[in-house]
């Protein structure tokens, strides 16, 4: 996770998650923080736009499709954190899909090292079926 | 603006009756304001002593340590907590913490507060009996106003430039990310992997390692891409930086508690010993005007605020204290006003008698560096004062805005 001197990093987070081919409907929902920061989340399959410019998290979980139709998409969210909060210099974002096998969560962090700082977090989650 | 000011004058100047005094400077508004933590004010312990857990971690911690482990009472412990903010509120993000409903403003402001006390010998009492002090209390914002003018307009642009970064600069990471071959690679490794063998059981090791491949891979993709955008994140920064949180319009805070003491240490044994309740609310504008009302009911109070002299002793007394304050100041405006008023009385004990005190400042500019000012005061004694060059300038005051000749 490199940074440089604009003081802006990148968070990658690097997953597949299994469907079934079902009509089972898919679901997100994208925690961000930490306490007072300011988040923006722009969430794409493939190339195509699901929600864009997000403030905060995405509480209510997102419909994707269902498992059939998701096989061999990618699941790309974007989500910039910057640091305007005086409690913390902690980031995070935590996602969260349902509607498969098998619930996914994953959380990743970063706290900046100075304040005002951003992160950049991508996410790419390739949906498959087995 | 010129009939407001010369009512203000001409009532002040008619009900002022120029006595010089000394007055207490020391007595403000602030005196009436509730305690950062009323549980710890009533047990007579510190606010820097007090414990302020924010999360589920922290809070159990605290716990653990002043009761050794669960074993003893604390010696002396106090610990404010807010339930909404300890539990569940880590994607708390500014969106969410700028919300002003009811419910958000209890949901994140509601604050317990407890301490306890262990007193060997209590120097208040007679019999120096051994007790134990136990104070509860709670503060809540029910409003909390909403966020400045310039401060919303920074956080819109901040999210203006988030948005720039994470679809411009996100489009061409993953533009630039498709035709990667180290990228593409570790992705196609992952994907085979991921589906495991013909038992399906799949090679965990081999899987994090091309996973690794790909995030490394993708930071540094994404890395590259950003340095194209420095003039946009050196603006983000600078944006974030300027700002601050500051909260204007309608506020209102309530606060209360109680402390027992427990005699001899004893459950069975106990009484109420002081008690409180504040109310703070108001309006504060961007600019123009702000007011602030405070009211306060105490019960046995360590010092009787409407009693200087100690003529009575608190054991048993009621206090009922409240007051205002009014500020008014624009920036563009040549008249600004401020006045701050105080009543304090004694609930249940006629030898002390209600008293007031108010105070009044206003200035109004006149251009070239002169300005007309007036002061006024009334003490809770009765004694009356002012100064200022408003009588001087009587003459003056009389051309206001007019360019009329006096004759």
């Amino acid at each position: 996770m490199p940074d440089n001197e604009s003081h802006q990093s990148t968070i990658a987070l690097e997953d597949l998650y299994e469907v079934s081919n079902s009509g089972d409907l898919v679901s997100l929902s994208v925690r961000t923080g930490a306490r007072g920061q300011k988040s923006l989340t722009t969430v794409k399959l493939n190339r195509t736009i699901k929600v864009k410019d997000v403030n905060g998290s995405i509480d209510k979980p997102l419909p994707l499709g269902s498992g059939a139709e998701l096989a061999g998409k990618t699941l790309r969210i974007k989500t910039e954190i910057t640091d305007i909060s005086d409690e913390t210099n902690d980031t995070f974002i935590d996602v969260r899909i349902t509607g498969g096998p098998n619930e996914y969560r994953h959380k990743v962090e970063k706290t900046v090292i100075a304040d005002n700082d951003s992160v950049l977090y991508t996410a790419d989650i390739e949906f498959f079926t087995r | 603006m010129r009939l407001l000011l010369t009512s203000v004058f001409l009532a002040i100047l008619g009900s002022a009756i120029a006595q010089p005094t000394v007055k207490d400077t020391s007595i403000t508004l602030d005196i009436l304001r509730a305690p950062v933590s009323p549980a710890a004010a009533l047990a007579g312990i510190a606010p820097s002593e007090v414990e302020k857990p924010t999360d589920p971690t922290a809070f159990m911690i605290s716990l653990q340590q002043a009761t050794n482990n669960f074993s003893q009472l604390p010696k002396s412990y106090a610990i404010d907590f807010t339930p909404g903010l300890i539990f569940n509120s880590q994607n708390l993000t500014i969106d969410k913490y700028l919300l002003n409903t009811f419910k958000d403003n209890i949901r994140q402001s509601l604050t317990f507060s407890v301490a306890i006390r262990n007193l060997d010998i209590d120097e208040e009492d007679s019999l120096s009996r051994k007790k134990t002090k136990l104070a509860l209390g709670v503060k809540v914002s029910i409003l909390r106003g909403h966020l400045e003018t310039q401060a919303e307009k920074l956080l819109k642009e901040i999210g203006e430039l988030q948005s720039i970064i994470i679809n411009q600069a996100g489009d061409q990471i993953d533009s630039v990310a498709e035709t990667d071959t180290v990228y593409q690679n570790a992705r196609a490794n992952m994907r085979m992997l991921v589906r495991g063998d013909a038992n399906g059981v799949v090679d965990t090791i081999a899987f994090r390692h091309w996973q690794s491949v790909a995030v490394e891979r993708k930071e540094k993709i994404a890395q590259d891409v950003l340095t194209n955008y420095s003039d946009v994140t050196a603006q983000l920064r600078a944006k974030a930086a300027d700002f601050k949180i500051r909260r204007v319009g309608w506020k209102l805070d309530v606060a209360g508690g109680l402390a027992l003491d427990f005699i001899d240490q004893r459950f069975s044994n106990s009484y109420v010993a002081k008690a409180g309740g504040w109310v703070t609310g108001g309006y504060e504008g961007e600019k123009g005007f702000t007011f602030l009302g405070i009211g306060r009911y105490l019960f046995n109070p360590d010092k009787i605020f409407a009693d200087e002299s100690g003529v009575i002793k608190s054991a048993g007394i009621s206090t009922l204290d409240f007051g205002g304050r009014i500020v008014y100041s624009y920036p563009q405006s040549r008249f600004s006003l401020s006045s701050e008023a105080i009543y304090r009385s004694v609930l249940n004990n006629k030898q002390v008698p209600s008293t007031w005190r108010l105070t009044l400042n206003a200035d109004y500019d006149i251009g070239r560096n002169r300005k007309l000012t007036f002061a006024f005061g009334r003490d809770f004694d009765g004694t009356v004062s002012k100064a200022g060059n408003v009588i001087a300038a009587l003459q003056l005051l009389a051309g206001f805005g007019s360019r009329k000749t006096i004759k």
